[in-house]
């Protein structure tokens, strides 16, 4: 398809990143020539120096031809502007990223009104994401589909493991309850493993699980159930003043620290319920004085990757039971994620939004109920839905001849989680979860070699 | 600096140099020659070679930056050529392996310069193999390996820009691999119109692909040695003049005409120059030549294709212009220097370039007329920004400085001044014949090793634009 991507900032960045690979054409416009030099030399797309509202500009990435249009600029204006014109001149489908939380009651109508086809708001997604790691009662970080039926998630494999330096064989053997590994980091290798493979202490492994199963193993492995019932947020900006909202509305005591005055009453006026402390997050006296280590949680959601990261190492340090920072950087994230127990990206997490929205545009690929994406962005975990007539139907897995690095992760039929075994088969109308290694598959079909 | 990666793109290279020499292979069998033995060794050797580079498949570490895009370039043309020399001197038919390698650099880089005073002795299979390397030499072989082999080509576009010349490279349409396609597409459909236009002008079918094989590559190899003046006929001279003027424009304007964006090719500031340019010197030299003629068409015709052919570096000729009044002469080194419009396959500086210097030279006029102003340059209505002026001027610098060093090395052959100047500008520009001693109805087979070896030399510093050459012999390059 032909996209054209606004913006060679976070957000565009990850776009280029994830959709040059899946065979599209890309067209990058930027006012900034060196950033769209920069990526010119990286990445196989077309770049365009100037500003997206302009006409002549679009014109010349071709708009006229283009199937979807990325307004991901750092201003809203620019955006919604862009958007409206390149629709005008001919793009079939707009995505629009608006952050201002001005703007964010007006969305739907922004969007039904002014024709786009997506909107996207980093920071309102961002702050759903953390309060539902919030709500999952365990600091584990998670990834659910089929509605929440199934759950992947992460795990690092430490000593006191009951199955570590175990092959999956035997390991499958031992647990009542049916779990999957379907994928292991080891050092900078991924492995989609098979019965014979060795689980080794510093792995971190990715299992798949119905919910009630996974509750059993994390009950083995003593993770502890706790509640939630308490947040302190440091960062007042549009992801912290959501997430307090977000919070709030559960009824969890929220506690936010921002550097700024001015922006301290806003929040005070925005958010009557929450406390608001005026205050730097590098004040440790501040900090303890307001009592941070008496907190179920605390989120690190300063504009800085590098402070989100400390401020979340010393929160952990004083034995704050769940931590979650912000972090955009994804070559931080793999420096964190030992100690700290959630990291979250906003612009992974729209652009995971507006790539699984891409996809569903085109129409080659099948049908996609779910898409994400683990480890450094090198592994996939897609769930499809299995279409009548297809060839792989009732076909045991076992005989099922599939390509390399792809592991058929979980079914879900009928609402039942099935960990699939070699004599299970794959029926029509199934939700098929799929995981896959630096591949991008595009429907079912292309699981089999 | 990438060395798996460097090696792995030349091991590639390597296969597809193989490839073609086998064609050629091909060509000497079916009129009866024995060559195999020439062609083999070096299919063989470059195979063997390309295994031995390219065994660890694609490196884990793809990262392939602009240095390294330059380096590949530059090494792959020393080696290509050094493995293209190989059939004729295996074959004995050239017997100086110097004489070999030159003529070789003169094929790929499109110069046409030849060493070889018995051109029409030499076999079938050699003479294809020779025009066929000014053919792959004009749009690239990077470029042709970019295109039609299967690999996800993410940074290779720091490999097509090195190789293609130009001020500012730029891709036509996203994908890298298709850019190449389309480029290599339309010259293969123009080099086949070519073919088809000489044959039906009476030309054996062997003569019109060598020479629409120099023709699109703008190199200049005839497999006469009186060149395309041999001949003698009006139809060959006016057809292939025109086609040496089209191949000297930038192929982005034949891709704007095949998706109908008339208007945009129509108003390419650089077609306009090139064209204006071709039409002021054609028009003044057929008048300086006139009283030499007997007819003003045998004069125009003359005038219009060594233009053309000078121009667009080419270098076939249908006249001793050696002869010609210096009015004409120092017109055509002059259009020796400026060359043919970016993004074709001919050399020189490029219209493109100059223009973009000219205009920065007159913004330093402005500014020491009004020492205040801000100026900013435009080429065919886009901002240039700074360093794009700057890189030309370092551009002109080099290209002085290797002009100037050059002509030096060459002279301790002791010819005279014009002959040792006007070859080393041709080799630099890619042009092929030189005035007086080096000029068109002379080989260059009397000129000592050394002054061979500077002048290919010369040849690939001027295909790739300098940088590629200048960065492979700069220590700084390998410095960590």
């Amino acid at each position: 398809m032909n996209i054209v991507i606004i913006g060679g900032g976070k957000l565009g960045a990850e776009l280029i990143d994830c959709l040059s690979k899946e065979d599209h054409n890309i067209t990058l416009i930027d006012t900034n020539y060196k950033t769209v030099e920069k990526f010119v030399g990286k990445y196989d797309i077309l770049g365009v120096h100037g500003n997206g509202a302009n006409i002549d500009t679009l014109r010349e990435a071709g708009i006229e031809k283009t199937d979807i249009l990325i307004a991901a600029t750092a201003s809203d204006e620019v955006n919604v502007l862009s958007a409206l014109i390149g629709n005008k001149l001919g793009a079939r489908n707009t995505v629009v990223r608006v952050r201002a939380p001005e703007y964010s009651k007006q969305l739907v109508f922004m969007r039904k009104e002014l024709g786009m086809s997506m909107m996207i708001n980093p920071d309102a997604q961002a702050a759903r994401e953390i309060a539902r790691a919030l709500h999952s009662n365990r600091n584990v970080k998670m990834e659910s589909f089929s509605r929440g039926r199934a759950e992947l998630i992460e795990l690092n494999v430490t000593a006191d493991f009951p199955f570590a330096n175990l092959k999956l064989m035997e390991l499958y053997k031992i647990f009542k309850f049916k779990i999957l590994i379907c994928a292991v980091l080891r050092g900078d290798d991924i492995h989609i493993p098979d019965g014979n493979f060795k689980i080794e202490v510093g792995d971190r492994i990715y299992v798949t699980a119905s919910r009630t199963d996974l509750n059993e193993l994390f009950d083995l492995l003593g993770f502890s159930k706790q509640r939630v019932r308490s947040a302190f947020i440091i960062g007042g900006g549009a992801l912290g003043y959501y997430l307090a909202k977000e919070l709030i509305e559960s009824e969890i005591k929220v506690k936010i620290v921002d550097v700024s005055e001015k922006r301290c009453t806003e929040l005070s006026e925005l958010l009557p319920e929450a406390s608001i402390v005026c205050g730097s997050g590098n004040d440790e006296e501040l900090l303890l004085e307001e009592g941070i280590d008496k907190y179920d949680a605390v989120i690190t959601l300063t504009g800085i990757d590098e402070e989100n990261i400390i401020l979340a190492l010393g929160a952990k340090y004083m034995k704050v039971p769940y931590v979650i920072a912000k972090v955009n950087n994804i070559s931080f994230i793999k420096l964190t994620d030992e100690k700290i127990d959630t990291v979250v990206s906003p612009k992974a997490i729209s652009a995971n939004s507006i790539v699984k929205y891409v996809r569903s545009q085109d129409e080659n690929v099948g049908e996609m109920l779910t898409f994400h994406k683990l480890v450094d962005n090198m592994v996939e975990a897609v769930e499809f839905v299995a279409q009548e007539d297809a060839s792989y139907l009732n076909i045991p897995l076992k005989k099922l001849k599939l390509k390399k690095g792809i592991l058929i992760a979980c079914i879900v039929r009928s609402g039942k989680v099935i960990i699939p075994g070699g004599d299970d088969v794959i029926e029509s109308h199934d939700n098929v979860i799929i995981v896959s290694r630096d591949r991008y598959l595009r429907n079912l079909e292309e699981i089999l070699v | 600096m990438n060395f798996r990666m460097i090696f792995y793109v030349l091991g590639r290279l390597f296969r597809v140099e193989a490839a073609l020499l086998a064609i050629s292979l091909l060509v000497s069998l079916m009129y009866g020659e024995n060559l195999i033995l020439a062609f083999a060794v070096p299919i063989v050797l470059l195979l063997v070679v390309s295994i031995f580079t390219s065994r660890l498949k694609k490196p884990q570490n793809a990262r392939f930056f602009s240095k390294d895009g330059f380096i590949v370039v530059a090494v792959a043309w020393f080696l290509l050529s050094f493995f293209g020399c190989l059939p004729f001197w295996i074959s004995r038919e050239v017997p100086s392996l110097v004489d070999c390698f030159f003529e070789t650099v003169s094929g790929f880089t499109t110069t046409g310069s030849s060493v070889i005073d018995n051109i029409e002795d030499l076999s079938h299979g050699l003479l294809f193999w020779r025009s066929f390397t000014n053919w792959i030499g004009g749009m690239g072989i990077l470029v042709f390996v970019l295109a039609f082999f299967p690999e996800k080509s993410t940074q290779s576009f720091h490999i097509m820009k090195a190789e293609s010349p130009g001020p500012q490279v730029g891709k036509i349409v996203s994908k890298l691999k298709l850019t190449a396609r389309i480029l290599y597409g339309i010259y293969i459909a123009m080099t086949l119109l070519e073919i088809f236009l000489l044959m039906g002008g009476g030309m054996p079918l062997f003569d019109s692909i060598v020479n629409s094989f120099s023709t699109a590559g703008t190199g200049g190899f005839s497999i006469k040695s009186e060149s395309i003046g041999a001949y003698n006929s009006a139809y060959f001279e006016y057809v292939i003049a025109i086609f040496m003027i089209l191949f000297g424009i930038n192929f982005n304007v034949f891709y704007l005409l095949l998706i109908k964006r008339f208007s945009a090719a129509y108003k390419s500031e650089e077609l306009r120059i090139y064209l204006g340019i071709i039409f002021v010197s054609v028009a003044v030299i057929t008048l300086n030549i006139l009283q030499m003629y007997s007819t003003f068409e045998g004069a125009f015709r003359d005038a219009f294709f060594q233009v053309s052919s000078i121009m667009t570096t080419t270098g076939f000729v249908t006249a001793d212009f050696d002869t010609w009044p210096t009015l004409s002469k120092s017109i055509l080194v002059l259009l020796m220097v400026l060359g043919g419009c970016a993004g074709s396959t001919s050399g020189g500086m490029k219209i493109s370039r100059v223009v973009l210097l000219l205009k920065s030279a007159f913004a330093e006029l402005k500014r020491c007329v009004s020492p205040n102003t801000v100026t900013s340059i435009k080429l065919e209505g886009k901002n240039i920004d700074k360093e794009a002026v700057q890189s030309a001027n370092g551009y002109l610098v080099m290209y002085v400085a290797f002009l100037a060093v050059s002509t030096v090395l060459v002279s301790i052959d002791g010819m005279d001044f014009e002959s040792t100047f006007t070859i080393v500008v041709s080799c630099l520009n890619n042009i092929g014949p030189g005035f007086s001693g080096t000029g068109p109805t002379e080989t260059l087979s009397s000129l000592s090793i050394f002054s061979k070896l500077v002048l290919a030399f010369n040849m690939v510093v001027g295909r790739l634009e300098i940088f590629p050459v200048l960065v492979l012999m700069s220590p700084k390059t390998y410095r960590k």
